[in-house]
């Protein structure tokens, strides 16, 4: 039986931007919210629909404290077998090679055949983990998967991958093999009550690291590669630079208000062959006029 | 510590270098102070002529693998490649795109190496002698910084669109290494078995870069097919406000809004919407949205980054005349 | 005369009891499988107070009030039902007599004075019930859009009334004719038996009353064997529903959990016994159908067929919602409202919206089968605490000024609830801002949670998502108990609803008013120093939640005329009769033409009266009017709040 491992990570989103204070570099808590991060569930979903089709197990996998468990376990409730938590005190400040690190233990000690995980966390935007966990664990790795399709007697899994407006890739992968999600086809079920009833007192099993036999010096170092110092206010969006038939103290205006406050349309008026040529000198600055087929 | 070389990882199109390697190799120039070389890695079928065409974007050498095993990107024969490189070459700081295939080489190399990689970076600043890489987090609301510990490989992934292309005039002419490399066969684990064609206009709304919406200002689905046309030229997917979706001119797939779906496209132009609350919800996460509406006094123009007072019905089909002669 | 001669002219009486044993068998057997169906129901606790039972069953079965709301039909099944009931005890009556009390005790007391009024009133009851079949054949004849009698048992039982009915008098005439007797005091009998002589001789007139006498026995007890097999069933069932789940409280919904958070096996697939009991008491009149305003040609929606078809499937199924899987039952489910105008309106108030609303928590919680929309409606409400998806932090952006800011969170005075579709959206913004506003004019304390809010809950009891309800109750309860909230003022009919029926079965009781509740107090106590200086055509709409949930309909218009010029315009269909926005049941968010299809036609009402403003009480109504106006492009005329509209008379000299 195929042993399928979901990773999930709670993620603290960040509702908007106005929750960040740009001169203390703070966070407001009330902005922030918490939740499986989508691309985790879209794994979750596609493991869960693989089950219904194939012989296999789900677990599920998370690094996350005793307080996340609620969310997680609704999440669970989708369809997974058993569930598996990594924490330990000082296991908030962790980051992607030491979490990849952390799960790799898992993985290996669950014996997982193919392991599902999104592609990035909707807070931290790592981008990293399957990577590092395909190198930790000697597994190949598939990005952007967005369906499994089936297994290939025991030792191939096809799954399909999106490439945007064109169609799908079809992929051949050697299992055990690691596979990254950003958008499934499908979307994440909504689990049903009995399913969540049941997950709700179902034993979540803990691993530390101890009992992941850690080494915790190379943790450490993992831990230590890179280290986030501080946030930032993102560099203001390129404004729309208007044309000269502005007066120069407008045009200064615009450039200043830089687009990060309450959005503020300028105007364009006039013949319509004029708006039509500044329309198309911005459509080619936001470098979006593309027409299809191109390579 | 003697510092190694500056590398970049370099993608290459059909027929010519893509944007984001001349980002990566401009970036590279600039990051260059106190590495020994800037150096391109680039890998192709056919890609002699663009590894010799570098020097202008201040490499100063390349290492060229050619061939007709490395037409498609495939992971394991790059991972193969670089790893070796790398052990043999000993640079200091290698740049990717964060691209598919960036991504994909990025993470795994750097546990290969054990070193230490910061992706989807938007912005370098100096510290020292050693470099702070700035990341969007967050789904793009803020930036973090980032810096990594000393005396190991320093790997980055580069947004692209983030970092400015530069032409400079080269000092020397560049040089260009050939490298002979057969990936293993035996390692390849993974292949594409097939390709399955998509309608174009089938993608989700949640997947387009570029959408155009329109709504009950166009009057009838006759007047809304100019949208499609535009759409088509400008390889945009249409979608519309609840109204345009119950009058029939667009399936329910292609509604944005409360009801409908929230999109983030690169460049949202819309017209014949006035912007109620319903509607703009939906919007909210656009990175630009240019508004068309007769009315000045329009919501739609609180949530717009340009506004343009005029009739879509003049403007649009006017639009599509000048974009046709422009693709000439 | 004495009394009269019970079985003259006929012999064979043995006949007579063999045949009625016969009949209550088949009574009795029917009824049985009906109580043992009714046993697979779900027992439900506990219940109303006797008081209430005995009022709803002489209010609705006795006194007949529900069905009396409409003339015809009310009149014609009164006469019916009395008639029939009438007949029956005299029946009765006469048996007990006969076959009890004068063998045994040689008693008797049908004779004499009390024979003839007793004789008297059977007959005028017996042509009342004439009266009231007539006038049902008539209407199934002449008005078949009128579904009440309608298949062939139905129509097989009225006509066997009809002819019981007239054999009964044709007996009576010919018996007063043999017999000779003079009966005066029973009209009809005695005026026909008058004709009788010129169609019959002695001979073959007792030959005529034998005959009749055995149809009209033999039509009786097909009538009373017929009864559990047929509609006729409602008899029982219905008098049993009026004594068991009398009214007391509208548009209460049972929770599905207990507590602590546990799922009875049966929860969600069975009904409960009450639920199938009045599943058995609908005789498909139609009153709901015709009133409900999702039924058109555009919807698939029909109360009428949701209880016929439950009916149906659950007894195929023997109580199992099982056979929802099969997705033709649901068609149009998603599109009720919730707003009960086909409770209302049903004679006997069966819980018709509250059917569908179960249903949908099976389809939602069991089989996570629902629209798509309310996926992310639901998505938003876990995560972010509103269904809008704006999250805490924005919760408090409708304040604009200092003063409301100190309100927050400060502890002083009542609770004012926003809710979320007035912390959120755009329009109802406005109408939370001028309330504020309003209170600190009228110098009434009160305070705000601001961010400490999340979603009431309403939303997603009605669309069957019990489990996220449950979730937001306890949310907001525990917020309550650290604020110490006492009493409650609501903007939103929803979330008043809610916090003071829904809420108290969780342990949060307060004093939970509507603010339209509030003004109109303050109104009462003299304090506003409003005028009467509004002149506009004004029209009010009756929220579902404020009107039908709860008869809240005096107090705002006592504050709507307190400031009108012109006093206040009502609709024709207005108070109990108003119709639903199209916002209620969840469809605002989900995307069905429902709700704007039914918000044109209550616009065109209201442009029929050329009022210039619609003013309403819900946040939602709100939303969906201006949305109506602006897609009719309608002019002169404007939605408004009630809250807006008396900040808009708001004697000058006051802060803006």
């Amino acid at each position: 039986m195929i042993k399928i491992i979901v990773c999930l990570k709670v993620v603290n989103q960040l509702c908007s931007e106005r929750g960040f204070d740009a001169v203390k570099r703070t966070i407001d808590p009330d902005c922030i919210v918490k939740m499986v991060n989508p691309a985790d569930e879209y794994a979750l979903e596609m493991a869960v629909h693989l089950k219904e089709r194939e012989e296999a197990e789900v677990i599920a996998l998370s690094i996350a404290p005793e307080d996340d468990e609620k969310l997680l376990r609704f999440c669970f409730a989708m369809g997974a077998d058993r569930a598996y938590r990594i924490w330990e005190d000082g296991f908030d400040r962790l980051n992607g090679p030491a979490i990849a690190y952390l799960l790799s233990l898992a993985i290996r000690r669950l014996q997982g055949n193919l392991v599902l995980c999104g592609r990035r966390s909707a807070d931290a935007n790592g981008n990293e983990v399957g990577g590092y966990l395909a190198e930790f664990l000697g597994f190949p790795v598939v990005s952007g998967v967005t369906s499994i399709e089936a297994f290939e007697g025991r030792d191939k899994v096809i799954c399909r991958r999106r490439i945007e407006r064109k169609g799908w890739d079809l992929i051949e992968t050697a299992i055990p093999a690691v596979l990254r999600v950003d958008r499934g086809e499908r979307e994440p079920r909504y689990p049903n009550i009995f399913s969540i009833l049941a997950w709700s007192e179902r034993e979540i099993h803990l691993f530390n690291q101890v009992s992941l036999e850690a080494n915790s010096l190379y943790l450490e170092e993992c831990n230590s590669l890179t280290r986030v110092l501080e946030w930032i206010r993102p560099k203001p969006k390129k404004v729309f630079t208007p044309k000269s038939n502005l007066p120069p103290e407008e045009r200064i205006k615009l450039v200043l208000s830089g687009g990060m406050d309450k959005k503020k349309a300028e105007f364009i008026r006039g013949e319509t062959r004029e708006i039509v040529s500044q329309m198309v000198d911005l459509l080619a600055k936001q470098k979006c006029f593309k027409p299809e087929g191109e390579g | 510590m003697e510092k190694g070389d500056l590398w970049v990882i370099l993608e290459h199109g059909n027929k010519e270098l893509s944007d984001i390697s001349k980002e990566l190799c401009s970036q590279g120039r600039r990051m260059k102070k106190s590495h020994a070389t800037l150096v391109a890695i680039l890998v192709g079928r056919e890609v002699q002529e663009s590894a010799h065409r570098l020097g202008r974007y201040g490499v100063e050498k390349t290492y060229l693998v050619e061939g007709e095993d490395w037409a498609r990107f495939n992971e394991e024969a790059y991972m193969d490649l670089l790893s070796n490189l790398i052990v043999e070459k000993s640079p200091s700081l290698i740049l990717f795109g964060s691209t598919p295939m960036g991504n994909a080489l990025a993470p795994r190399l750097a546990v290969r190496t054990r070193g230490a990689l910061v992706t989807d970076c938007v912005d370098f600043k100096k510290q020292g002698d050693r470099w702070v890489a700035v990341k969007s987090i967050q789904g793009n609301k803020i930036n973090a910084k980032v810096t990594l510990s000393a005396d190991r490989l320093q790997l980055f992934t580069l947004k692209p669109g983030a970092f400015e292309i530069e032409e400079v005039a080269p000092l020397q002419p560049i040089e260009v290494i050939p490298i002979p490399f057969r990936p293993s066969p035996v390692r390849v684990r993974t292949k594409i078995i097939g390709f399955i064609k998509a309608d174009p206009k089938s993608s989700p709304l949640e997947e387009a870069e570029v959408i155009l919406a329109g709504g009950k200002g166009f009057g009838n689905l006759k007047e809304f097919k100019v949208l499609e046309e535009l759409g088509d030229l400008m390889g945009a997917t249409v979608a519309g406000s609840r109204p345009a979706v119950d009058l029939g001119w667009l399936p329910y797939e292609r509604q944005i809004g409360l009801t409908g779906k929230k999109i983030s496209p690169r460049l949202l132009l819309v017209s014949g919407i006035s912007g109620a609350f319903e509607f703009v919800i939906g919007i909210k996460d656009s990175n630009f949205i240019i508004a068309i509406n007769k009315d000045p006094a329009a919501p739609i123009f609180k949530s717009a980054d340009a506004g343009i007072i005029g009739d879509h019905h003049e403007i649009l089909p006017v639009l599509i005349e000048t974009l046709k002669k422009v693709e000439k | 005369m004495e009394s009269r001669e019970i079985f003259w002219n006929i012999s064979q009486i043995g006949w007579l009891y063999a045949l009625t044993f016969i009949a209550f068998l088949l009574l009795f057997y029917g009824c049985y499988d009906h109580v043992k169906f009714w046993g697979t129901g779900r027992k439900t606790g506990g219940g109303p107070p006797l008081r209430l039972r005995w009022k709803s069953f002489l209010s609705l079965a006795l006194f007949q009030r529900g069905i009396l709301k409409r003339a015809y039909p009310g009149i014609m099944h009164l006469f019916i039902f009395w008639g029939i009931i009438v007949l029956f005890i005299g029946t009765v009556l006469l048996a007990i007599e006969h076959d009890f009390l004068k063998p045994i005790f040689s008693y008797s007391f049908i004779r004499g004075n009390f024979y003839k009024v007793y004789s008297f009133f059977l007959d005028l009851f017996g042509l009342l019930a004439v009266i009231g079949t007539v006038m049902m054949l008539m209407r199934k004849y002449l008005f078949p859009e009128y579904r009440g009698v309608r298949g062939r048992p139905d129509t097989l039982a009225v006509w066997s009334l009809f002819f019981v009915l007239v054999t009964g008098f044709l007996v009576e005439s010919a018996r007063i004719r043999g017999t000779g007797a003079e009966e005066p005091f029973s009209p009809i009998g005695y005026v026909l038996s008058a004709l009788l002589p010129r169609l019959f001789d002695a001979e073959s007139l007792q030959l005529f009353h034998e005959v009749l006498w055995w149809i009209h026995l033999v039509l009786a007890l097909i009538l009373i064997a017929m009864i559990p097999y047929t509609k006729l069933f409602h008899i029982i069932a219905g008098s049993f529903l009026t004594l068991s789940d009398p009214k007391v409280k509208k548009g209460i919904l049972s929770p599905v959990f207990s507590e602590p958070l546990r799922l009875e096996p049966d929860r969600l697939t069975r009904l409960s016994r009450l639920q199938l009991l009045s599943l058995a008491a609908c005789t498909q009149c139609g009153r709901c159908e015709e009133v409900c305003p999702v039924v058109s040609d555009q919807s698939l929606l029909s109360p009428r067929r949701v209880m016929d078809g439950l009916r149906r499937e659950l007894q195929r199924s023997n109580n199992h919602l099982g056979f929802l899987q099969n997705g033709a039952f649901l068609a149009g489910f998603w599109e009720c409202l919730a707003c009960r105008l086909c409770e209302e309106e049903c004679p006997i108030s069966l819980k018709v919206a509250e059917k569908i609303v179960d249903v949908r928590r099976h389809q939602v919680m069991a089989l996570s089968q629902f629209p798509a929309e309310l996926r992310s409606v639901f998505r938003n409400v876990e995560t972010f605490g509103d269904p809008f998806g704006e999250g805490k932090y924005a919760r408090e952006d409708w304040i604009q000024g200092e003063a409301v800011k100190r309100r927050l969170r400060n502890r002083n005075g009542c609770l004012v609830w926003i809710g979320c579709q007035s912390a959120f959206h755009e329009r109802n913004k406005k109408v939370a801002w001028a309330f504020t506003k309003l209170l600190d004019v009228l110098s009434i304390d009160y305070f705000l949670l601001g961010k400490e809010e999340v979603c009431c809950g309403d939303l997603a009891r009605r669309t069957g998502n019990e489990y996220l309800f449950r979730d937001s109750v306890l949310k907001n309860i525990d917020t309550f108990r650290r604020y110490g909230v006492q009493k409650i003022v609501t903007l939103c009919p929803h979330c008043f609803h809610v916090m003071k029926e829904e809420y108290p079965h969780w342990g949060g009781h307060y004093e939970v008013l509507h603010y339209t509740e509030l003004m109109a107090e303050v109104i009462q106590q003299g304090k506003v120093p409003f005028s009467k200086s509004l002149d506009k055509k004004t029209v009010y709409h009756d929220s579902c939640y404020l009107g039908r949930y709860h008869d809240l309909y005096r107090e705002p218009r006592s504050v709507l005329n307190h400031v009108l010029m012109d006093g206040l315009m009502e609709m024709e269909k207005n108070r109990g009769s108003s119709v639903c926005c199209g916002a209620g049941g969840g469809n605002f968010w989900t995307r069905g033409n429902t709700g704007e299809r039914i918000n044109a036609t209550r616009l065109e009402e209201v442009c029929d009266k050329g009022a210039q403003i619609i003013c309403t009480s819900c946040p939602y109504c709100l939303v969906m009017f201006e949305e109506a106006i602006r897609n009719q492009e309608r002019q002169g005329l404007v939605a408004m709040d009630l809250a807006e509209l008396l900040d808009l008379v708001k004697p000058s000299g006051t802060e803006k």
